[in-house]
């Protein structure tokens, strides 16, 4: 029965996300450990014998792609030869994996019927402990060594048997093998699961129509991308923005973008950054392309699932050595960078393409709470995610306390989990009035928190866009209110943190401040029912004071 | 003496009316078109158009989507919040995420907030995880925050929420006690009494929901009543909750936010009974309407629930079906992208609808592309009162498929099911391997105006063994309504660890608990009850953040109890743990039960429908149109196997058989249809 080309390649392509998304329900079911199952930090891919994207099932935003770049220097770096059905490499090598080495990448190869690799499938996922130098996160690492063992991409399991010798050196590299071990059970399931699902869909089809699909998916995307960038302006423009610090020493640093769209393409050139720094700021490669891959996706297709087409005409650049490409021995633990710079594309599209937002709060501004629980007695780890205002647009205000775009669909933590599980005792949860940038249509609202331990507690706070703020477009303003901490409010140590880890005893306390989204257009412009709604409900307080800027201190060694 | 049970179901384009004729132990089955500028005209239209007294109506089972819909289209009532003092802002800082379909929209405009931050205001009070009171409340503040609100503002009902009231629930006792006595007619929820579980925000969400269409609602709810009662009516009432139970009418005023998913929890309640009744441990419960396919699973005889769902990006904390929309429904539209060929999301609604219809609709459609191949019977679509036009169909896909592709009439119309079915089928792969399940040891149950005919494709597609179709499968939703059963819940909130000491006490809170809600119960039904009861308990290893529903039995012992949630832990999630678990709350539920039709009931017949006639459709197995027999379903002979292909059709709906499948009738009246090319795992 013949099936129309139109339709087989609607099929194969829906049949392949289905695979990857399947994958995903697997590590979500059997996954041990939350950051996997409730964060999502993971990434899942399947991609052709070339390596090519063919579908990947969503994990967090910004991990679009995620898996490229580690599949392909595994192909450049691996004798992919001497690969056998059943095998199972495991990678955390920062600069060919595209994330920090708690993130161990497994990757199957998919002998269909033959000798010959048919695909690969790849799952990444974020463990708890893989021996770095401190439990948790590693905030001020100066090299690779002091991050975790190092897994560069070696057979863990051969021929469909696990390595026990291998496994035996993880696990007791692990302050945590429990969680290990069933965690890396969990991405051998998924890959397994996506494995049977490719051969289905290779019995049901044959190679041959299925390799003549994934070509016309891939044609179907790139061209799909590059309807979508005929809508763009052509020429090059540039935005610079700054991150707090490395964790080590006080110099900020600069992060910078030359974006150039012709009728072939657009082109992300991070080189004009700062070069590596010692602390663990610096970013992999692999993790810029997927940064990069991610705002692309936005301005082009933000509706559709991912395939290589669909970024054929993105090229991403950054010489080994810069700041967005790390090279060894550097240290690369601190996922902020890459969302701090996560919007540096929009900053230089902005003025040229009107419907993109302003400057959100920038940052992930969180905490972490280690300590032991004065009820209890229990032993915690428990972090927050704090919501941000994001930028304004051409068409309406900025939405207020969301995630940062770059991990959009990550949750906060409830108080009351907060207050169950930590020290912690809320003294308030509210909008932060005025905090929105002013505009036409303004940027959303920041939040303030204020917490009293009930017990001793290290509170880690978060974040690495504290000393400078956002930028608004087309006349509006940047939010007023900086991410920042202050620790102990109202005594004589007071002090106005940024990333920094302290000690609080009980009765202590801290507030957290996140940042407002910045505005768009001329604030006299702004609907006046609207300026009236907002002053109605206290997003803006006309009476309050002028916010001024806080002078943080950024880290200090504990 | 009273003779009927009464159900009807408004959906999306038609009231759904089945009445069950007791003595003579009858089905009667009518469709009316909506009424969507006062859906209670509909009801009492319905009500009138019955052929015989109201009076001799002895149960009324309703099934609404006015609550979802209130919500959807932000047309309930005003709500004021008045919770902790500091804390003014957790509804609208919620969890801080964008949804799934949104998340790389990095210019994402966020849906205007159901409650202006104007009409919420913090109280003194507070309340810490132990459930210790740490600030008493402020009672002078709770009444002048309601005054504020009621009298001032105009707030029509109050959500009230504080920190920690899962763990001690005085504070919003305390209060709704006094706004109700200053404000006897303003309308109030409280988070922790509908919800008795923690996480502020979802609890505040529920409450504020809860409140939203109270008056809607309560509104809608006393004109069906007053109307049905003028015709009349003197029966008793019910409203179908979201989990398959049959609530008073009173009770769904007291707490609409049970009922947001009442019709499609009508077609699972079916679905469950239909599986208990006739021995099937395992169903796909697949209900397909015009927009949209909604999927639910039926394992060892329980359907899979949930605690928590949303509505757009709102929680809501109430046991829920755990059903879900999974694919496009019949009047989905197929469209050319660049070369590509896709089905939906977008539908053609009820208006214009299918291009067959002949309403004006000009893109092909699902159903236009199923009149082209012979799956829908064009001369008897919904009982011929519907009038189908060949040609419309033809010439929509001709238009709008053939031509941009170079594709023939029938490759087009084939390859609009060709993507429907894979997408389809992969959705319900998807979801069955959430929970570790395999289609293969699965009956799917087909229902809905278009569950026939997608069915058998489906199920070839699943490689499934079984699809059986029920009576009635266009209206099987309120079909369903009629086999549900009286039902209460009521939770307490528990966070204890699992020791003998926590056992001990959980016996004790389960027998308060049962006395508890029975009290509530036979107050609200007005007569003394002796329910069924059974309990539930909410629980997970410490440190986890999502928990299951483990069966609690009177007297368990920890041991026992422990490995029944290892066991239930090792299923769901494919591993389990040693480690300490915890009991997070502890659900009571009551079901008082109804009398039902029997599977086998008789059903009126409207039309004469001719037993058989020559048709011609396309077969999948021989992959080419084929000639048949159309027969219509009150022709179909018991137990007698007849091998497809050939179209069955009734008065709502068509099943195309194709080649490779038998069908047949069981001995409860069911049409099942098995596949012949497939040893079934079923029947090892």
């Amino acid at each position: 029965m013949t099936i129309s080309k139109a339709a087989e390649t609607e099929i194969i392509s829906a049949l392949f996300f289905s695979a990857a998304e399947q994958m995903r329900r697997t590590l979500v079911r059997t996954a041990f450990n939350a950051v996997i199952y409730e964060v999502l930090d993971f990434g899942i891919s399947i991609a052709d014998a070339s390596g090519r994207m063919v579908a990947e099932a969503a994990g967090i935003t910004s991990f679009i792609g995620g898996n490229d770049y580690a599949l392909k220097m595994l192909i450049e770096n691996m004798d992919m030869a001497s690969l056998r059905p059943g095998d199972v490499v495991i990678l955390n090598y920062p600069y060919w994996n595209s994330a920090h080495m708690s993130d161990a990448l497994l990757m199957a190869p998919v002998f269909v019927d033959g000798d010959a690799i048919d695909m690969f499938l790849c799952v990444r996922a974020h463990w708890l402990d893989l021996g770095a130098k401190d439990a948790g996160y590693v905030i001020d690492s100066t090299n690779i060594h002091q991050e975790g063992l190092i897994l560069p991409g070696v057979r863990i399991i051969k021929e469909g048997k696990l390595d026990a010798d291998l496994w035996k050196v993880l696990e007791a590299n692990s302050r945590l093998p429990e969680a290990i071990r069933g965690d890396f059970g969990a991405q051998v399931a998924c890959l397994r699961t996506g494995e049977a699902s490719v051969r289905d869909i290779y019995r049901k089809f044959g190679r041959e129509r299925v390799l003549a699909a994934i070509e016309a998916f891939f044609v179907h995307a790139d061209e799909k991308t590059r309807q979508a960038l005929q809508h763009l302006p052509k020429g090059s423009w540039s935005a610079e923005e700054w991150l707090d610090d490395d964790g080590v020493s006080e110099r900020m640093i600069k992060m910078a973008v030359d974006v150039t769209i012709t009728d072939d393409g657009m082109t992300v050139d991070y080189n004009r950054s700062d070069p590596m720094v010692p602390g663990p700021v610096n970013v992999p490669f692999g993790a810029t392309i997927s940064m990069a891959k991610t705002y692309f996706k936005f301005l082009t297709s933000p509706d559709t699932s991912s395939n290589h087409g669909n970024f054929m005409a993105l090229d991403v650049r950054a010489d080994p050595g810069n700041l967005f490409h790390a090279v060894y021995p550097s240290s690369t633990y601190m996922p902020w960078t890459h969302m701090v710079a996560f919007e540096l594309i929009a900053k230089a599209l902005a003025p040229v393409i009107n419907w993109l937002p302003a400057a959100s709060g920038g940052d992930e501004p969180g905490f972490m709470a280690i300590g032991r629980h004065h009820r209890t007695g229990k032993s915690y780890v428990i972090s927050n995610n704090e919501g941000i205002g994001w930028g304004a647009t051409y068409r309406h205000d900025g939405a207020t306390a969301l995630q940062h775009p770059s991990t959009s669909t990550v949750r906060n933590t409830p108080i009351e989990v907060l207050e169950r599980q930590a020290n912690l005792f809320h003294e308030g949860l509210e909008l932060i009035p005025n905090s929105g940038g002013k505009g036409r249509y303004r940027g959303g609202l920041g939040v303030r928190r204020e917490v009293r331990m009930v017990g001793e507690t290290e509170i880690i706070s978060m974040k690495k866009k504290s000393k400078t703020g956002g930028w608004g477009l087309e006349g509006g303003e940047p939010s007023p209110v900086q991410n920042h901490m202050v620790l102990w409010p109202g005594e004589p140590r007071e002090k106005k943190v940024g990333m920094y880890r302290a000690v609080l005893k009980e009765g202590e306390r801290f507030v957290n401040y996140s940042a407002g989204g910045s505005g768009w257009g001329d604030p006299a412009a702004r609907n006046p029912a609207a300026a009236a709604y907002d002053v109605a409900n206290g997003y803006v307080d006309p009476a309050a004071a002028p916010i001024e800027p806080v002078k943080v201190e950024t880290y200090a060694k504990s | 003496m009273s003779r009927y049970k009464l159900a009807i179901d408004i959906g999306g384009t038609f009231i759904d009316v089945v009445v069950f004729d007791l003595k003579n132990t009858l089905l009667t089955a009518f469709k009316l078109p909506t009424t969507p500028h006062d859906p209670a005209e509909g009801v009492v239209a319905a009500v009138g158009r019955l052929g015989f007294p109201p009076a001799d109506i002895s149960d009324f089972v309703h099934g609404t989507t006015l609550g979802l819909n209130a919500i959807l289209e932000r047309k309930g009532a005003q709500v004021g919040i008045i919770t902790n003092a500091g804390f003014r802002d957790i509804f609208e800082i919620g969890r801080g995420a964008v949804d799934f379909a949104h998340m790389y929209q990095f210019d994402f405009e966020p849906p205007p907030q159901i409650v202006e931050r104007r009409h919420i205001i913090g109280v003194g009070g507070r309340m810490n995880f132990e459930g210790m009171e740490v600030a008493p409340l402020d009672g002078e503040a709770v009444v002048a925050a309601a005054k504020a609100l009621h009298e001032e503002a105009g707030c029509a009902a109050i959500a009230v929420s504080f920190l920690h009231a899962y763990a001690n629930t005085a504070h919003e006792r305390d209060a709704i006690a006094l706004i109700r006595e200053a404000y006897p007619a303003l309308e109030v929820s409280a988070g922790a009494l509908l919800a008795n579980e923690y996480r502020e925000y979802e609890r505040t969400s529920t409450a504020v929901l809860d409140a939203y269409i109270k008056p809607v609602l309560k509104n809608y709810l006393g004109r069906v009543s007053s109307g049905m009662e003028r015709q009349g009516f003197a029966g008793q009432k019910f409203v179908m909750n979201s989990s398959g139970g049959a609530l008073t009418f009173d009770l769904a005023e007291a707490e609409p936010i049970a009922t947001v998913f009442s019709g499609p929890a009508g077609g699972v309640s079916g679905a469950l009974h239909v599986a208990r009744e006739t021995g099937r441990r395992n169903v796909l419960s697949v209900d397909v309407g015009g927009t949209s396919l909604d999927a639910c699973l039926i394992v060892d005889g329980e359907p899979m629930d949930v605690f928590e769902a949303r509505i757009e990006n709102f929680p809501i904390l109430q046991p829920i079906f755990d059903l879900r929309t999974l694919g496009a429904g019949g009047g989905s539209i197929a469209w050319i992208d660049n070369a590509l060929l896709r089905v939906g999301p977008e539908s053609a609604g009820a208006v214009p609808g299918p291009a067959c219809y002949g309403r004006g609709g000009t893109r092909a459609t699902v159903t236009d592309a199923a009149v082209v191949l012979g799956y829908i019977d064009t001369g008897n679509f919904m009982g011929g009162s519907m009038n189908v036009a060949h040609e419309l169909a033809v010439t929509a896909l001709r238009e709008t498929i053939c031509e941009p592709l170079g594709i023939p009439l029938e490759e087009a119309a084939r390859s609009v099911f060709d993507v429907l079915i894979s997408r389809t089928a992969s959705s319900i792969k998807e979801m069955m391997l959430e929970r570790g399940l395999d289609p293969g040891e699965f009956s799917m149950l087909g229902f809905g105006g278009c569950g026939p005919l997608l069915g058998p494709m489906l199920q070839n597609e699943l490689e499934m063994p079984e699809l059986v179709i029920p009576p009635l499968p266009s209206v099987f939703s309120a079909w369903g309504m009629l086999a549900s059963d009286l039902s209460f819940s009521d939770s307490v909130s528990v966070l204890e660890a699992i020791d003998e000491g926590t056992m001990a006490r959980l016996d004790a809170t389960a027998d308060a608990l049962a006395k508890r809600s029975t009290a509530a119960l036979t107050e609200k039904v007005g007569r003394p009850v002796e329910p069924a009861v059974s309990f539930l308990a909410r629980v997970r290893f410490i440190g986890q953040e999502h928990t299951l529903s483990i069966p609690y039995e009177r007297g368990d012992v920890a041991a026992d109890f422990l490995a029944r949630f290892s066991r239930t832990h090792q299923d769901r999630f494919g591993h389990t743990f040693g480690s300490e678990a915890e009991i997070v709350s502890l659900m009571v539920k009551l079901i008082v039960v109804t009398e039902k039709p029997d599977l086998s009931t008789r059903i009126a017949q409207n039309t004469q429908l001719a037993p058989t006639a020559p048709h011609r459709l396309f077969d999948q197995a021989a992959g080419a149109m084929v000639d048949c027999e159309k027969i219509s379903r009150n022709a179909l002979e018991p137990l007698r196997p007849y091998p497809g292909p050939l179209l069955v059709i009734d008065e709502g709906s068509s099943l195309a058989v194709h080649g490779n499948q038998t069908l047949s009738v069981d001995e409860y009246g069911m049409i099942s249809v098995r596949r012949r090319d497939a040893a079934s795992a079923l029947e090892a």
